[in-house]
């Protein structure tokens, strides 16, 4: 009976691990489609309604905004913003994803990508805004169909390594 | 933080902002920065305090602070010379200029002003009740005349022309007047999103950043103003539109700058509003070095009521 439990518990520990793993992969691919998702919407909320940009993250916080950690970065944004101690807002918005670097986690790339966006909300002419914020938005979709590509290849290899790490502990220990 | 720190003290450059902590902002009326020269503290009775110096970045950054990080959304204003803040205050520029080609070579249109070298900030005051003994000299034979508030810049037209408005239009005591004021340099309601931040009655319908003739059009059209307001009345496409709104029965409130009262009573467009009886009042508002101000009023002869 005790061997059966162990059986069971370490099949489930394996397969709690492969699950943590693919969870976390998943959080990070929204992450970057809610990265996307803010360049479209800010794409045309300044090129369309040349609305000015603390307008636009403000309802971007109210309406849009569906993960809370990047919510969270927009109001420290904000936060900075209003204190207008800082000399430009590419500074305050570096300042605010410095604060949540750590519980965002960014690919080194991503991090690139992310410090560069900043310069694009905050510029004189919309069409060059708006012509770099398409050009990062594509750049994070290849980054997501990356990370996306590297989770299937890597589902295919943790999922039977697990079953099968799991199988052999059992037979070892039976 | 009082109302000028919060409005147009916040908005300096950090440098500056130490020496003007304690400021009140009474009788402000300019700030002017300049790359490579001090900043100026324009007063009213002419005195002028100069502190810190402007370099390159600090004007960038007072760029920012005032544009709220945006001075993108104030494209179209800056190629005017100006844009105006929260609060009504209004932000001119100088730089480089880029213009584009008319038909015949020429240079045209101003593209774009880049560069910016020089910045005036004039504060927009708001004094309620500076017009309560104007008001009442408006009126002839119980009929609101057609009014044109008449002054040298920096006089206070615009002060005098909003607190008209809000006498006019009542406030929610008094019966009001429906007017109707087209904004074209948002100054008179200051608006911030759409919201007027100054006081101008309860029957006071605002249309913002709309170029003043086309404003007038419509307001006329769909909104059934009694009387229909602007500030600074200067094109000529501005004064035919008058016309319009006269012969519509509604009455115009509206201000005209020039260097003396001869100087705009002399320009054609005025002088054919008279002859023809358009105005029935003609408003001279006059400030002394002292800063202190003084009202003529005179009807379509130009003859002095008061």
């Amino acid at each position: 009976m005790l061997k059966l439990i162990g059986c069971c518990g370490i099949i489930a520990g394996a397969a709690g691990l492969f699950f943590e793993w693919k969870s976390r992969e998943k959080k990070q691919i929204q992450q970057l489609q809610e990265l996307e998702h803010f360049l479209q919407k800010g794409a045309f909320s300044i090129e369309k309604e040349c609305k000015p940009s603390r307008v636009f993250f403000q309802e971007y916080i109210e309406w849009d905004g569906k993960d809370m950690m990047f919510v969270k970065i927009l109001q420290e944004l904000e936060e900075n913003l209003k204190s207008n101690t800082f000399s430009t807002g590419q500074k305050a918005w570096q300042a605010a994803w410095e604060t949540y670097k750590e519980k965002w986690r960014p690919g080194e790339e991503e991090w690139q990508v992310i410090l560069s966006m900043g310069e694009t909300f905050f510029g004189k002419d919309r069409k060059e805004m708006v012509f770099q914020m398409r050009a990062y938005e594509q750049r994070l979709l290849k980054l997501e169909q990356a990370k996306k590509d590297q989770m299937a290849e890597k589902g295919k290899i943790y999922m039977p390594l697990s079953i099968s790490g799991g199988l052999m502990i059992i037979l070892l220990l039976i | 933080m009082g109302r000028f720190m919060e409005q147009i003290g916040g908005k300096l450059p950090l440098q500056i902002r130490q020496y003007i902590a304690e400021e009140d902002g009474l009788g402000l009326e300019e700030i002017r920065a300049r790359v490579g020269q001090s900043m100026e503290f324009c007063y009213g009775n002419g005195e002028v305090k100069r502190l810190g110096k402007i370099g390159k970045s600090e004007m960038e950054e007072f760029l920012n602070y005032l544009s709220g990080y945006s001075l993108y959304a104030y494209e179209e204003e800056i190629r005017q010379g100006f844009f105006t803040i929260e609060g009504g205050h209004r932000v001119g520029l100088t730089g480089h200029t880029s213009c584009g080609m008319d038909g015949k070579g020429n240079l045209g249109q101003i593209l774009n002003v880049r560069d910016i070298n020089g910045v005036n900030v004039r504060v927009a005051h708001e004094h309620k009740g500076c017009a309560a003994k104007l008001v009442p000299k408006l009126w002839k034979d119980g009929i609101l005349g057609n009014t044109l508030i008449l002054a040298r810049p920096g006089a206070g037209k615009t002060t005098y022309l909003r607190d008209c408005i809000r006498i006019l239009s009542g406030n929610g005591q008094e019966e009001g007047m429906k007017i109707c004021v087209v904004d074209e340099r948002s100054e008179i309601a200051a608006s911030s999103q759409g919201v007027p931040q100054n006081d101008l009655g309860t029957r006071t319908d605002v249309l913002d950043n709309c170029p003043k003739s086309q404003g007038m059009r419509m307001v006329l059209r769909s909104m059934s103003p009694q009387i229909i307001a602007m500030d600074e009345l200067g094109g000529e496409e501005d004064f035919e539109m008058l016309y319009q709104i006269i012969y519509s029965g509604s009455r115009i409130l509206g201000t005209v700058h020039g260097d003396s009262l001869l100087d705009i009573v002399q320009k054609p467009y005025i002088q054919n509003l008279l002859q023809e009886g358009m105005l029935q009042r003609l408003v001279w508002l006059q400030k002394n070095e002292q800063g202190e101000r003084s009202i003529r009023v005179f009807d379509e002869r130009l003859e002095e009521i008061c």
